[in-house]
């Protein structure tokens, strides 16, 4: 990278201002077009604080290990969603030296209230010994819930059978999309996790509801009149394989060596050490 | 020049390399009395010992050999964990060429998750070997190489449809990411190369739930065209020129 030996603060510095710069440029041709109730000042400035606290895998500062223009692109999309990573609405995830920028279901929920006059989104979780009846409208063939009764006793992590999610539109108008465990598990398995992250086996209710708002917002937000703001993908964080294919890209199989002319002669050993008593293959650890 | 591989893979390593009259021992997992059986119990003419890094599979039995006056030649790591009296550590460092008997040797970085040696070796009756075990990617690039004495652990096809069917951690599978070559780095060093020189791939460390011979062998040789061995404790592999 050329920018090595700038600090932290000054590529922030650097940066913001790029970004801001570049920002104010477009909106003042009227090629771009900011939320009114959105500041892109005040998220570049969150933006920077996460940042600035983010480490990568090597546990460098990423404003110091990803490329400048990795960083401003993540900036930049994030401004243009009108989504800001204070209210975890967007994460930004070091892959290799690259900065890159993903909406999480918050932000889902944002930019459909915003671009797909959404009210709001609720998600229901079905259990085992749920009252749960589903029935299609042969009208419009659309999905209903004509039914859904629980108890206390139903609520049960380990038991849950499905859920839906029904989004509620400023017109009064609903979609309800439902998913069974099933759907929300090879959805999961999508993901580097595959379902087995400590936030899926803790909250495995809450993570089911997630899924399920994001595959229903991904319709409500595709098909309103700003599709390129959505993104399907769930937040994956960059995994010891892609650290270890951009180890393997960027240092392998690099300069030819070879023997030198004159051999050089074995040092003989002076100082004794005492040895631990070998270990078991087990305890060595391979 | 013949090279004798005693054993290969997570249970214990050790190669021979004997040529018409000298060997050189390369890794010390497996016991001194398999390689004097395997030497006819000649053992006057062993020149030295090469130890890549400290796990036990490739120096568990190090002091039987030091003990009958072998010499051997390893890292700092393998010194501070096995350096005494009666198992002298001869240090080499990486990037330096030593003569041992009349085996060049240079050891060069691998990759794994302790400090480890890769060695380039080259004789009269074999040209130039490099050997490479216990690395998830080779480092360097080589001229004029005859042998390639080099892992194939697994294959990233094999690990992924295991995660699929959760016959293997996340855990477990980053450790090997990260310690180990696969046969598509593998295949990838081996590419980055001029392999014009090259006469056998030898292909050894294979584990054993995740990597397949056949397979191997055939997807090597379809890739290099070049022949390729899979090494198997015992077997017996002529290096010399043709």
């Amino acid at each position: 990278m050329s920018e090595k030996n700038i600090t932290p603060e000054a590529v922030k510095k650097d940066i913001t201002v790029q970004v801001l710069d570049k920002i104010n440029l477009f909106k003042n041709s009227g090629e771009l077009t900011l939320p009114k109730d959105y500041s892109p000042e005040n998220a570049l400035k969150s933006a920077y604080l996460v940042l600035s606290e983010q480490k990568d895998k090597a546990g460098k500062s990423v404003l110091e290990s990803c490329t400048k223009p990795s960083i401003t692109n993540a900036l930049f999309s994030m401004v243009t969603w009108g989504l800001s990573p204070m209210k975890s609405q967007v994460y930004f995830i070091p892959y290799g030296d690259k900065l890159q920028i993903s909406k999480s279901y918050l932000g889902n929920i944002a930019i459909a209230k915003r671009t797909a006059g959404v009210k709001e989104v609720n998600a229901v979780l079905v259990y085992k010994n749920d009252l749960f009846n589903i029935g299609v409208n042969p009208k419009t063939g659309i999905f209903e819930v004509i039914e859904h009764s629980t108890s206390l006793e139903n609520i049960n992590d380990a038991e849950i059978i499905g859920g839906y999610a029904v989004v509620i539109f400023n017109d009064g108008s609903v979609k309800t999309e439902i998913m069974n465990i099933k759907q929300v598990e090879t959805s999961w398995n999508q993901g580097y996790a595959k379902g087995g992250s400590p936030a899926h086996k803790n909250f495995r209710g809450e993570m089911v509801k997630k899924t399920i708002i994001n595959r229903a917002l991904k319709t409500v937000i595709g098909s309103s009149d700003d599709s390129a703001l959505y993104d399907e993908q769930e937040v994956t964080y960059p995994t010891t394989e892609t650290n270890v294919e951009f180890e393997i890209n960027t240092k392998a199989n690099a300069e030819i060596i070879d023997f030198e002319e004159i051999p050089t002669p074995v040092e003989e050993v002076k100082e004794e050490k005492v040895v631990e008593e070998p270990k078991s293959f087990e305890e060595a650890g391979f | 020049m013949e090279l004798i591989v005693i054993g290969t893979g997570s249970k214990g390593n050790c190669y021979l390399l004997k040529s018409s009259n000298e060997c050189l021992i390369i890794e010390a997992g497996c016991k001194l009395i398999e390689v004097k059986k395997a030497l006819n119990f000649n053992i006057q003419n062993i020149q030295g010992m090469l130890v890549s890094h400290e796990h036990l599979d490739h120096a568990k039995y190090i002091s039987e050999f030091t003990k009958i006056g072998i010499k051997t030649y390893s890292n700092q790591s393998v010194f501070n964990k096995f350096n005494s009296l009666n198992t002298p550590i001869q240090v080499i460092k990486k990037n330096k060429t030593y003569q041992i008997g009349s085996f060049k040797v240079m050891p060069f970085e691998a990759k794994h998750d302790v400090e480890c040696y890769s060695f380039l070796i080259e004789h009269q009756e074999c040209g130039k070997i490099v050997f490479v075990t216990d690395s998830y990617y080779v480092k360097y690039r080589f001229n004029n190489v005859k042998h390639w004495i080099i892992e194939a652990n697994y294959s990233k096809k094999i690990i992924d449809k295991k995660i699929e069917e959760n016959g293997i951690n996340l855990f477990l599978k980053d450790r090997i990411l990260k310690s180990h070559l696969s046969l598509e780095n593998c295949i990838s060093a081996l590419k980055s190369n001029d392999l014009s020189n090259t006469e056998n791939i030898i292909l050894i460390h294979l584990s054993d739930s995740n990597s397949n011979e056949k397979e191997f062998k055939q997807e090597i040789e379809k890739q290099v065209q070049r022949n390729c061995i899979v090494a198997i404790n015992g077997i017996n592999i002529n290096l010399n020129h043709f």
